[in-house]
């Protein structure tokens, strides 16, 4: 049976040996919270990163990109306007 | 090509979420460790809970969950690939899953 004060001596000689930290008594720290990796630049990139035609056009400076959307929503406003519907004129001043 | 519009209102707020624990990760973790260190004086220890409890609400790591990167659902999202059912299922269809099949024997 091995003393305490052996045990002691070992367990020091063994944080040496591994580099990890001494600790007695079992002895709670919070140094997992120091010790623990970064993970915010991992969880913020979670959802991929997208982009839409118009920034598209607006980074190239460019008009040749045809956005459908867009197109499709000018059709329905001239159609639209064609019967009467179309959206009220703005009160002038 | 899709923009981010497509996605539930809540998934921007889990974007949010996100955002706002990267921005405050290093002092939250600096602060964590002050409280939980028993060695310290309590009144340093206090403090530094007081700290963490001034951080903004959504910058708790505790409001992020994964939610899917096509629809934004919340339930049913699979790990591995970050879609819920009806998206992985419709991609496993269209073959651009790598490693996916259907199944048949």
């Amino acid at each position: 049976m091995a003393s305490k004060a052996i045990l002691e001596e070992l367990n020091i000689l063994s944080s040496k040996i591994f580099g990890t930290q001494y600790k007695s008594n079992n002895s709670r720290t919070g140094r997992k919270f120091v010790v623990q990796e970064l993970k915010g630049a991992k969880l913020k990139s979670y959802y991929p990163a997208t982009i839409n035609y118009r920034q598209l056009r607006t980074l190239l400076n460019d008009k040749t990109f045809p956005d459908s959307d867009e197109e499709l929503r000018m059709e329905i406003r001239k159609g639209r306007i064609r019967q009467g519907k179309g959206a009220s004129k703005s009160k002038k001043k | 090509m899709r923009a981010l519009g497509h996605l539930k209102h809540k998934a921007f707020r889990d974007l949010l979420c996100r955002r706002l624990f990267a921005e405050h990760e290093v002092e939250r973790q600096s602060n964590l460790y002050i409280y939980r260190n028993p060695e310290l004086p309590l009144r340093v220890r206090l403090e530094a809970k007081k700290r963490i409890e001034a951080l903004p609400t959504n910058a708790h790591p505790t409001k992020i969950k994964n939610r899917c990167i096509e629809t934004g659902r919340g339930r049913g999202v699979f790990r591995a690939f970050g879609l819920a059912r009806f998206p992985f299922r419709l991609k496993a269809l269209a073959n651009k899953l790598p490693g996916v099949r259907k199944a048949s024997w």
